[in-house]
């Protein structure tokens, strides 16, 4: 396919698009009720007229009349894009300093996982378009009103795969900054760049006044040309007609303020041939200001970016299976709730960046990898680093990311490269080189630095920036090559000197010797000093944290010690010389010497710090015998004499949680009492309440029990399949609706089919115990305090 | 036709309802409330979209609600005596339901005051929304899909008239939960 002219042009002169299309064919006939883009076969004469008097108007580009024409909305989309291009042509005539820009809107629907649209059913329906529209006139394609990062990623990955036309795309923000799922403008620049838009923008939503506000935000964030495309002002209401409030003049005398900026401007709702000429008569003399290419290396979520360069990023490395029986479980099992977990608390500790690592032999790790990132991207917005071996699944989970990731990783061997270099240029990214090769991993600092300059500049004919080149020199364990670390240390400095960003995975070092925090931190130290821009680390480790704060403010990377101040307030207490915590208890200063008052005052840290002392003189057992399990005896009395209620309950069991998972770490499990406790817990499907389920796993897990919680719309099959592979001897079942009881009912029965001996407790707003008996059930359970009473029975 | 977009921080819960939905009595609300409702508002983008239709019953008692044809009895009293309707679609937004999710990942008890506070702000939420598009119009209650007879069923025409889905990015799944989850749809009987 033939590359347009408008690529030559852009940047040299400021170009015009038309303006609104709705609006316009309103007062053209369009029929209440009607779709715009059915006039492309109705009254074909009347979208000519628009356009043409558009381009009458000096529009250097007009929009075809198909901004939802797809085939959620119409059986005969193809007929009408190829009807709305013909009418543009014939628009157009013989002008040929006019363009065509394929219009494509949004699908209006939203995309999983927060609606029910897939992400590869959004590409196709876009896909769709593209290829109904090719050869069919068009000089570019313009992606609009994008309101969601996922789908505009959707359609912009439609029309490169399908087209090799110019892709411009604008979004919709509101007046905060922000688009419907979160995005700010610098999340949308820094995808779109690495998803290789040719010109990036706003429309609609806003009038030219409040994107005004905006446009500073998108000329510091974006090498490419802007486009702005606004409003006439807010709507308002006058004599029973929709107005807006901006007429041509005021609309103009905005976009002249905004015009050095802007490579492209136009209008859209409220809008009209009028608005496009005065517009370009205020406009056509200011001089467009040459677009400085930006040299930020930048990441992103949906919602955030983060920088690297100047301090320290951290990313979090705890969901990765190496070296964590919990984990490895997890991801067999399928429990992502404990994947997710992990997601936030490494966000609550500070970190920057979450790393993902889902490689097992024994699971489909393409699949898995997609499955983990997206559950991850619904509980945090951090970006992620998608970290594989495997290049399938690498480019599945690049695909399929809500922002612009970073890569972990590539290497200096012609396969790897190969293999990623494509990935990083198609979807966008940053990422991690690591400094070996065919040759293995270089002795010496020049060795690794040789490697690296030379992923650079084979990434540089991919068209992959220096800039988003992160190298990682390697931390190797010390106790196997004991100048491994200076080496490191030294390759780091000298990267840092030739202006290349690093990175490492710092706990390697100390591998295969005793109490590795220590070594770690004292190397995390050492490379931070080095120079070392992304830190890749456990975030829950309070020495690596220390160490990161301590470097940011001895270091002068933290204005006013404002960060460090904060960090240091948040570090839980140690224990006192008098063996106590010292917290604040409604509002005093107070001392917590026990476990079972740091359980029964739900204090989460009291009871972890507490039980760790604790085990230097009690063991495990004698812990949860005479410290968790009475501290939840009286917090459960104290709830049903109605002293404390469900919030304070709530607390306390997750402070006897706390205090668990230190003691378990010191029970050998063949040694576990409670090792054979298991439960299956779930909300059926079509349900997506959890809380009651949620508040039931941790009280049961409190009380000592293995809970796999399957989460919510969980189908019956999983239900059956999990119930057996864990060798659970009960299941609990949760509905909240009476539209979704039948699918507890089919549970039950697949159940006592599958695994006969299982019991089965339900519960929820909708059950009671006749309609648990009703439907096979052994037990119905009010609340949680029930349930567990319950299961105190049924393992009896 | 109504849109709006509503600041959550400055809504008014009402004490009884955030009580009731986080099991405590009245001024017993855990000291973590305000902070939860703090955050939430935060991660919210509060909106909603309104459509005014014409209402008629038939002597067998068949509602119709602009283009929509029910049947609900304690619908019908409702709006005995109205010709005209308000269709109201309100949410916290997609962000908050983001945040809910991660809520639920970080912390049982704080998910579960926050999802209270939630429900109590998606109310307050509706409560601004009619105060704003009804002012002085004397109006019936609030009457939501899933309230005695009405089907929940009917939620999906009012989130189709009120144009949710394109202007809140509301979706509905087949057993009628709507995502984001803490949007409230209604139908107000107008007197006037």
């Amino acid at each position: 396919m033939k590359q347009t002219g408008i690529l030559e042009l852009l940047g040299k002169k400021r170009l015009y698009f038309d303006g609104a299309t709705g609006t316009e064919l309103q007062k053209a006939g369009l029929i209440a009720g009607e779709s715009p883009e059915l006039m492309n076969l109705r009254a074909p004469e009347a979208v000519e007229a628009l356009h043409r008097a558009y381009y009458d108007a000096g529009a250097d580009i007009i929009k075809t009349n198909t901004f939802g024409a797809n085939r959620l909305k119409f059986d005969n989309y193809e007929t009408v894009v190829h009807e709305a291009l013909s009418i543009a042509k014939r628009a157009r005539g013989e002008r040929t300093d006019k363009f065509i820009a394929l219009d494509i809107g949004p699908t209006g629907r939203m995309l999983a996982p927060l609606g029910d649209l897939a992400f590869e059913d959004a590409v196709e329906i876009f896909a769709e378009v593209v290829r109904a529209a090719e050869g069919q006139g068009a000089d570019l394609i313009l992606i609009e009103t994008m309101s969601d990062t996922l789908e505009m990623k959707a359609a912009v990955i439609a029309a490169k795969e399908n087209s090799t036309l110019p892709v411009f795309v604008t979004c919709v923000y509101d007046g905060s900054g922000k688009m419907l799922t979160g995005g700010s403008p610098e999340v949308a620049v820094a995808m779109l760049e690495g998803l290789g838009a040719d010109a990036l923008g706003m429309n609609c939503s806003l009038g030219p006044d409040k994107m005004a506000e905006l446009l500073p935000r998108l000329s510091a964030a974006t090498s490419l040309p802007i486009i702005l495309n606004p409003n006439a002002g807010l709507p308002e209401v006058r004599d029973g007609k929709v107005c807006f409030s901006f007429d041509k003049d005021v609309f103009a005398s905005y976009m002249r303020k905004m015009a050095p900026l802007c490579a492209i401007m136009g209008g859209c709702c409220g809008t009209s041939p009028e608005y496009i000429k005065e517009l370009i008569s205020a406009t056509k003399d200011i001089k467009l200001e040459p677009i400085t290419k930006k040299t930020h290396t930048r990441v992103a979520s949906f919602a955030k970016t983060v920088d690297i360069g100047e301090r320290t990023v951290i990313v979090g490395e705890r969901i990765n299976p190496t070296g964590k029986k919990r984990l490895k479980e997890a991801l067999r099992s399928g429990d992502t709730s404990y994947i997710l977990e992990e997601a936030v608390k490494q966000g609550a500790a500070g970190a920057h960046i979450l790393d993902v690592n889902v490689g097992l032999p024994e699971i489909d790790e393409r699949l898995k990898l997609c499955e983990v990132v997206t559950a991850v991207q619904t509980v945090s917005d951090l970006p992620i680093q998608i970290d594989t071996a495997s290049p399938a699944a690498l480019e599945a989970a690049m695909r399929i990311y809500n922002g612009k990731p970073l890569v972990n990783s590539v290497n200096g061997s012609e396969e790897s490269m190969n293999a990623v270099f494509p990935l990083v240029k198609k979807y966008g990214g940053a990422v991690i080189a690591l400094t070996l090769d065919e040759g293995g991993i270089p002795k010496d600092s020049e060795g690794r630095i040789k490697i690296a300059e030379r992923i650079i500049a084979e990434a540089e004919k991919y068209g992959i920036e220096k800039k988003d080149i992160i190298v990682d020199p390697l931390a190797l364990a010390v106790s196997a090559e004991p100048d491994s670390a200076q080496v490191t240390l030294r390759t780091v400095k000298a990267l840092s000197e030739r202006g290349i960003y690093t990175s490492l995975g710092v706990s390697n070092v100390s591998f295969g010797l005793p109490r590795r925090d220590i070594i770690n931190s004292a190397f995390f130290s050492a490379a931070l000093s080095a120079g070392l821009n992304v830190a890749i680390i456990n975030p829950l480790a309070t020495g690596m944290m220390n160490a990161y704060f301590a470097h940011e403010a001895l270091f002068e990377k933290d204005e006013r010690f404002n960060s460090y101040i904060a960090y240091a307030a948040s570090v839980p207490e140690e224990i006192s010389s008098e063996g106590a915590t010292r917290v604040k208890l409604n509002g005093e200063n107070a001392e917590i010497r026990t476990v079972k008052d740091a359980i029964i005052n739900g204090l989460y840290d009291s009871a972890k710090a507490l039980s760790m002392a604790a085990l230097q003189t009690l063991s495990p057992m004698e812990i949860i015998e005479h410290e968790i399990i009475p501290a939840l005896g009286e917090v459960g009395r104290k709830f049903e004499r109605s002293e404390i209620f469900l919030p304070a309950l709530l607390t306390s069991a997750e402070a006897a949680l706390c205090a668990f998972g230190v003691v378990r770490e010191k029970i050998d499990a063949k040694a576990d009492p409670d090792a054979d406790k298991k439960i299956v817990l779930a909300t059926v499907e079509g349900d997506m309440h959890d809380i009651g389920k949620n508040i039931v796993r941790v009280i049961l897990e409190s009380h000592g029990y293995r809970v796999y919680d399957l989460g919510r719309n969980v189908p019956a099959e999983k239900i059956v399949k999990e119930a057996r592979r864990t060798g659970a001897r009960l299941v609990g079942l949760s509905a909240l609706m009476t539209t979704t009881v039948p699918a507890m009912e089919k549970t039950v029965k697949l159940l006592r089919a599958a695994t006969p001996d299982v019991k089965i407790m339900v519960g929820g707003a909708v059950m009671n115990a006749e309609y648990a008996e009703t439907i096979g059930a052994d037990y119905y359970a009010c609340d949680a305090m029930a349930a567990a009473s319950l299961c105190k029975k049924v393992f009896a | 036709m109504f849109y709006g977009e509503l600041d959550a921080k400055d809504l008014t819960l009402d004490g009884r309802e955030l009580s009731a939905r986080l099991s405590v009595p009245l001024g017993r609300l855990p000291d973590e409330t305000n902070e939860c409702r703090l955050k939430l508002a935060d991660a919210s983008n509060a909106a909603y979209s309104a459509v005014t239709v014409d209402c008629t019953a038939d002597s067998d008692g068949i509602l119709r609600i602009g283009d929509v044809f029910l049947s609900s009895s304690a619908l019908c009293k409702s709006l005995d005596g109205c010709k005209k309707a308000l269709l109201l679609t309100v949410t916290l937004g997609v962000r908050s339901e983001r945040y809910l999710r991660a809520c639920a990942a970080s912390s049982p008890s704080l998910h579960f005051i926050t999802d209270a506070v939630a429900d109590a702000m998606v109310e307050a939420a509706a409560d601004e929304a009619e105060k704003i598009i009804l002012g002085e119009v004397k109006h019936r209650v609030r009457f939501s899909p899933g309230y005695s007879d009405l089907p929940l069923s009917f939620t999906a025409e009012i989130l189709r008239l009120t144009n949710a889905k394109k202007l809140m990015g509301i979706t509905l799944s087949d057993t009628f939960l709507a995502t984001p989850s803490k949007t409230v749809t209604a139908i107000i009987g107008l007197k006037e």
